[in-house]
């Protein structure tokens, strides 16, 4: 037994019934806050509906793509719940997906709408080939003056099973690809996730995160499920993070290790005030001890919870504070309802310490990647009893208790600042880039960063600052080196053992 | 022009910038591959290294725009601090 809560997450419900059941409870609490401003419940429920309306009104109907690639404000959580209300599909593109990116995304999804910032409407309808694209300063205008008028849209059938939203993600392939994210699963996962982590109305949650990551998208509902209120930081400078962070009331901040180590720095200049955190929660990648430390030294009486997962199923395990002691190299135990363990290559259950790759089990499993079937079809396999089995292509083992152990990767995925890539992803950028004949990638690890490695004519700088052009801040190497020859392997594969010898030395 | 110990400290935090390659007043720190965490770092790094503290309305990307406004800002300190 390893003391799950016995409450249950609900699989039937839809993703804007965590809005209207927190607004009916809490209609004048605060629902969220960005840098101009805050709603309540019942404001930001208000909205939605007119978002609904105005959709309604453009011709969006059951089904149908809405492309966003906005900044997270409030104004595109009213366009998450309006959109959901629709019964039709949200597709939230980080603001730093690059055209080369873009072009792929929209061709992939298949828009019948598309909302941008004013300003980049001129941009982004030339490489949208014919679908219609709203600058959301205009779309604001129509929706503020139907919900002035408090109009809502003549209804939508909209059942769990149906598409909320699609989230892209970084493949295995060049292109990024999207996984389906149907409102049961949505909310399941929502509410199986804070059975563990317990949002409370008095809480603030920070969200230094885009929307448009499924980190940043699943405060949205868990802040819903918990009636807490969300701070939406992601346009703010780094700079002030922590005077943020004190300035907002936040008692919950999600983290990645990148995040907490800058939250480390900035505490470290400016020490000893009082904040209200009370918990940060991690994932992405491990959290290094010393950065843990850190964090708890700098907010006395918060804790770090490490949680573990990927956005075809949002959530795998949370470890909570109370078994940090005694497990401190485990990744949690699996979300309340749902079952992962560790199989052979028979897809047979192996027993605890025998390490195998890490499947998932239970109603957060999403039915598959987005117009993708090769790829769906190799991750999302037949459970034995009928459901689906994530094949998560992470690597480890479980204990006697059932809590896992993450020890790799067996493909070319790898995490850096937080975000899932591939090495074949920022190759093919670099093969992209004029000049260069051939490409390899070193993921980072401890003692060495993300590295590039070229064959080609091209100065080692140029090539980071044309890479920086096509991937997003995250995704571009540290380090660059430009060689004659790539080592092969006898397979005729990037030797990136070799390669990865002469990076050592290059990180802190 | 700004003085070696400024260019030392900069440098490290400026991955697109080739080792020959001259820092002029005018380069975008960010085009140079100054990324977040960098920036972070490298205000804690400047602070240490020229005993000052930035204050909170400095605090702005602005001030991590190029080379030149960020030497004139340690600057501008420097000279507060001889006063």
């Amino acid at each position: 037994m390893n003391g799950q809560p016995t409450a249950q997450a609900r699989t039937d419900a839809r993703v804007h019934d965590l809005l209207d059941e927190a607004t009916a409870e809490r209609p004048d609490a605060p629902a969220v806050t960005d840098a101009t401003g805050r709603w309540t419940y019942r404001e930001l429920a208000g909205h939605s509906h007119a978002v609904d309306a105005w959709l309604e009104g453009h011709g969006i109907g059951h089904g149908d793509r809405v492309l966003v690639q906005l900044p997270s404000t409030r104004e595109l959580v009213a366009l998450l719940y309006g959109t959901a209300r629709r019964g039709a599909v949200l597709v939230p593109v980080n603001t730093g997906m690059k055209d080369f990116h873009l072009r792929a995304v929209v061709e992939n999804s298949e828009p019948a709408l598309v909302v941008v910032p004013d300003t980049a409407v001129r941009r982004i309808t030339a490489l949208a080939d014919g679908v219609p694209v709203l600058g959301l300063g205009e779309a604001w205008q129509g929706i503020t003056s139907l919900r002035a008028r408090g109009v809502h849209s003549g209804g939508a059938e909209v059942t769990p099973g149906d598409i909320a939203v699609l989230v892209y993600t970084s493949g295995s392939t060049a292109a990024p690809k999207a996984v389906i994210c149907p409102h049961g699963a949505m909310v399941f996962a929502t509410e199986a996730i804070n059975l563990e982590l317990g949002y409370r109305p008095d809480d603030v949650v920070f969200c230094r995160f885009p929307i448009s990551w499924d980190y940043g998208l699943y405060k949205v509902l868990l802040t819903a499920a918990g009636r807490s209120e969300l701070v939406l930081a992601d346009g703010e400078s780094d700079l002030v993070l922590l005077r943020r962070i004190r300035e907002t009331g936040a008692t919950v901040v999600p983290i990645v290790p990148s995040l907490a180590t800058m939250i480390c720095a900035l505490a470290a200049r400016d020490p000893g005030r009082e904040s209200r955190v009370r918990m940060f929660t991690n994932t992405g990648a491990a959290l290094p001890k010393s950065t843990a430390d850190g964090l708890r030294a700098a907010f006395p009486g918060a804790e770090v919870v490490v949680q573990f997962g990927q956005t075809e199923c949002k959530r795998v395990s949370v470890l909570p504070p109370a078994h940090q002691d005694a497990k401190p190299d485990s990744v949690g135990r699996p979300l309340p309802g749902t079952r992962a363990f560790a199989v052979d290559e028979d897809g047979h259950p192996l027993p605890p310490h025998r390490t195998g790759e890490i499947v998932v089990e239970g109603p957060h499993v999403m039915p598959g990647y987005w117009r993708a079937p090769e790829q769906t079809a190799r991750a999302f396999r037949r459970a034995p009893d009928g459901g689906l089995r994530l094949h998560t292509g992470d690597f480890g083992h479980v204990d006697e208790d059932g809590f896992l152990y993450y020890e790799g990767r067996r493909d070319d995925m790898f995490k850096h600042k937080g975000v899932r890539m591939s090495t074949t992803e920022i190759e093919s950028a670099a093969m992209d880039v004029p000049g260069v004949r051939a490409a390899a990638v070193v993921p980072p690890a401890e003692g060495r960063a993300l590295a590039v490695f070229a064959e080609g004519d091209i100065d080692p700088h140029t090539l980071l600052k044309e890479l920086s052009l096509r991937l997003e801040p995250a995704k571009v190497p540290a380090v660059s080196r430009v060689v004659d020859e790539l080592p092969l392997t006898p397979h005729g594969k990037h030797d990136r053992k070799r390669l990865a010898r002469l990076l050592e030395g290059t990180a802190p | 022009m700004w003085d070696d110990r400024f260019e030392e400290t900069v440098r490290p935090f400026l991955p697109f910038l080739a080792p020959r390659q001259q820092l002029t007043p005018e380069d975008g720190l960010k085009d140079l591959g100054l990324d977040s965490l960098g920036t972070v770092q490298l205000l804690g790094t400047l602070e240490d290294a020229y005993q000052v503290r930035f204050r909170d309305s400095a605090l702005t990307m602005d001030t991590f725009r190029t080379a030149g406004v960020l030497w004139d800002t340690v600057q501008g300190m420097l000279h507060t601090t001889a006063s």
